[in-house]
Formats: C-alpha cells, structure tokens, sequence
C-alpha cells in the first residue's frame, strides 16, 4: 500500500470542503466568506467548477416538484406520460450500464440556444404533466398516501390540520374527515369517510387551496374519486403551484379531469385552516 | 433571458441536458434574490416565456435520472433532499424539523447530489462518445 503524504491529505480535505460547500450553494445561499473560500477552491480544483453539482439540484428540482400541471389536453399529458415512463426506463437501463442510444424514447431533438427560455417553461409544464398522470398507472413509484401521511406527521414540525365542514348548499352530505397540511413541504393529506362514489366517466372531485392571495386565486390540489363506504379514504394533496400561507381548502365536483377554474357551485366540504 | 445568455459559454452538454442547464440558471437567480420560490412561481413571474405547446420530451431526461437516482434512497433521505433542493431549507432547519443530527442531513443531501451528479456524467459522457463514434 503506498502511503499518503500529508500535503495530499491537505489536498483531499480541501477537495472536501470545496464539495461541501458547492453542494451548500446547491441548495441555497454561500455567506460571503464561504463564497470567497470556494471560489479559490475551485481555482485548485477546476475539474469542479463545471456546475455539475447545482445542475443535479436543478434536475432533482424538476424531479421532485410537485407543480402540478391541469390546462394541458389530456392526450398531451398522456403522450407525455408515455414518453417519460419509457425514458426513466432506459435511464435505469443505462445506470445498470448498458445505455445506447438507440434505447432512448423516439422523439424530436431540438438543438439551439435559442430555444433555452422555451425550455425552461417546458420543463416546468412538461414535468408536471408527468407527475400527474404517472403517479397513478406507475403505482410501484408512488408513495402510498396512508404512510405518507404517517411520514409528514412524523417529519414535520408546521403541519396544521382541520375538519371538513359541510359547505354552504353542499351536493352531498355527511362527508367526514380533515386536511393536513405542511407549507414547508408544499404538500399535504385528506381524510374522507362517506365520500360517495363518483363515476370518474361522468364526474370527479377536485380539491381547491386557498391562500394568501385570497379565493379568486384558489388553486387547484388535485383531482380524486370517492369510495363511498365507511373506511378511511386518504388522498394527497397535489398543489397546481406553490402555496403561500394556506388559508383553507375546499372540495367540489368538476368534470373528469378537473377543470382549470371552477365556479365553485357543486360544493362539497371546507375546511378552514386556523392560523 | 439575459442571465441565460450570459452563461451561455458555460453550457457543457456532456454534463447535462440544456433544459437542466436552464433549471439551473433559473434556481440560481431565484436563490440569489433570496426567494425560496420553486419552479412554478419562476415560471408565473420571470420573464420566460411560457409555450404554447409542449413536446421536447426527451429533453426531461435529466430528471428521469434524477428520479432514478434518488429511487435508490430511503424516503427518509429523500424527504431531507426535497427539503433542502426544492423547499430550500437550510441544514440547520432540516435537522430542526426532522430531528436527525445536522451532520446526518448534510451527509445526506451530499450523497443524493453527487449520485445525481454521477449518474447525468455518465449518461452524457456516453451520448457524447456515442456521437462522437
């Protein structure tokens, strides 16, 4: 074994700390003096300085953000929903290192600079289409609602909850439950028992959230089914776009699919949330 | 636009698709104006423009390996990495709200990072050589 002398050692630990402090700027803000330290850092290090690190934040930023996309038509989100279940396939075959190019999706390329700024809305959009229509049919990558919820409550320290309310006029009653919700995760659960079954041909139900920009920016949580019996029903809240102070959610009865703005007439629970 | 131009030279393809590339611009200016905002508030309130119609699906890979990548993790890791990278919680607030050690988190959001990392390097790495082959 050959050993190490101590000014590699010093170079390793500074590689380190260069590391430690790109994956700080990953996620949020370097202090000045943390700045200036990895900037001569990656002066030493310039294999580093090629963004890679803040480029997987912004890929697992895409991976992971629940923005919710309802406006495109359903036959753009299922191609989407297609294409991308067929390309995670092939990323886990060429992870697995058996990757060629012929194995990725069949779709158009675009190249060029600029298409950037299109790019970006696209992601947005695109991912969010994937999110919403994957989770369901691709069961196996989707976390179970009851431990999720189990998961939040355990893990996070703002979860405010509240009881559904019968809503003014509401379609149908008798509808139990509560809403839990987390602004720092953006992301919550609901409870139903007696929820009546919907034929999902004819009618959903679609969770509204308002907040802090008041009800004439309510904004949609996700579309759901009803299962009618007395067990408990949860269902994740699916936020359309970040949430600022959540201020209530409600339920009412839209087509199949949702709709981009209700006019809130086939009510069916509230829930206030306090403070 | 202007910041994207600005980095333009930066773009290196064999490190990540052009769509994370953007991400990445627009995350950076989101955290330099100290918003803890997400995508979707980028998206309502930048001055990118919004399409019209979505196709260019294959430039989303980048996330499909992301996906991959943090699949692999226990969903305790992966909440602190959605903590930190799309809620933009510090280490220090993360270990407050979780109750895991400070060292932990941070190991943590590392590992997931360099994964990803890894996994887009070797995937363009090997589109480049296929191309260049």
């Amino acid at each position: 074994m050959i050993e190490r002398g101590s000014g590699s050692r010093h170079s390793d630990e500074m590689r380190e700390r260069a590391l430690d402090l790109l994956v700080i700027r990953a996620g949020g803000v370097l202090s000045n003096e943390e700045r200036a330290e990895l900037n001569e850092l990656l002066l030493r290090f310039p294999d580093l300085n090629d963004d890679g690190i803040e480029l997987a934040a912004a890929a697992m930023d895409l991976a992971l953000n629940p923005v919710r996309m309802e406006a495109a038509p359903r036959d753009v989100r299922e191609a989407v929903a297609r294409r991308l279940a067929a390309a995670s396939s092939a990323v886990d075959r060429a992870l697995e290192g058996g990757g060629r190019r012929s194995e990725r999706p069949a779709v158009q390329r675009h190249a060029g600079w600029n298409r950037f700024g299109w790019y970006a809305a696209a992601a947005c959009l695109v991912l969010a289409a994937y999110f919403g229509l994957t989770r369901g049919p691709r069961g196996a990558e989707r976390v179970d609602p009851e431990r999720g919820l189990q998961s939040m409550l355990a893990h996070a320290s703002d979860v405010k909850s509240a009881e559904w309310q019968p809503w003014d006029s509401p379609e149908v009653q008798g509808v139990r439950g509560k809403v839990y919700w987390s602004e720092s995760l953006q992301t919550g659960y609901m409870t139903f028992t007696n929820l009546p079954v919907n034929d999902p041909r004819a009618q959903q139900y679609q969770l509204w959230i308002i907040d802090e920009r008041g009800i004439e920016t309510r904004i949609s949580g996700g579309v759901f089914d009803g299962q009618g019996d007395q067990s408990e029903l949860v269902v994740e809240i699916e936020p359309a776009i970040a949430i600022r102070g959540a201020k209530a959610f409600a339920v009412t009865i839209e087509k199949p699919g949702g709709v981009w703005v209700s006019d809130m007439t086939r009510r069916v629970v509230i829930a206030p949330l306090a403070g | 636009m202007l910041d994207l131009w600005k980095s333009a030279e930066r773009y290196r393809p064999e490190v990540a698709s052009e769509t994370t590339f953007v991400a990445m611009i627009a995350r950076r200016r989101l955290i330099d104006r100290g918003r803890r905002a997400r995508l979707a508030i980028a998206q309502s309130e930048s001055d990118v423009p919004v399409p019209q119609t979505v196709s260019g699906f294959e430039e989303l890979e980048d996330a499909a390996i992301a996906m991959s990548a943090l699949s692999t993790l226990g969903a305790d890791n992966q909440q602190v990495i959605r903590m930190s990278i799309v809620n933009g919680m510090s280490h220090d607030e993360i270990a407050r709200a979780t109750g895991m050690p400070i060292g932990s988190v941070k190991t943590c959001i590392r590992r997931g990072l360099l994964k990803v990392r890894e996994a887009m390097q070797l995937r363009h790495g090997r589109e480049r050589q296929e191309v260049a082959s």
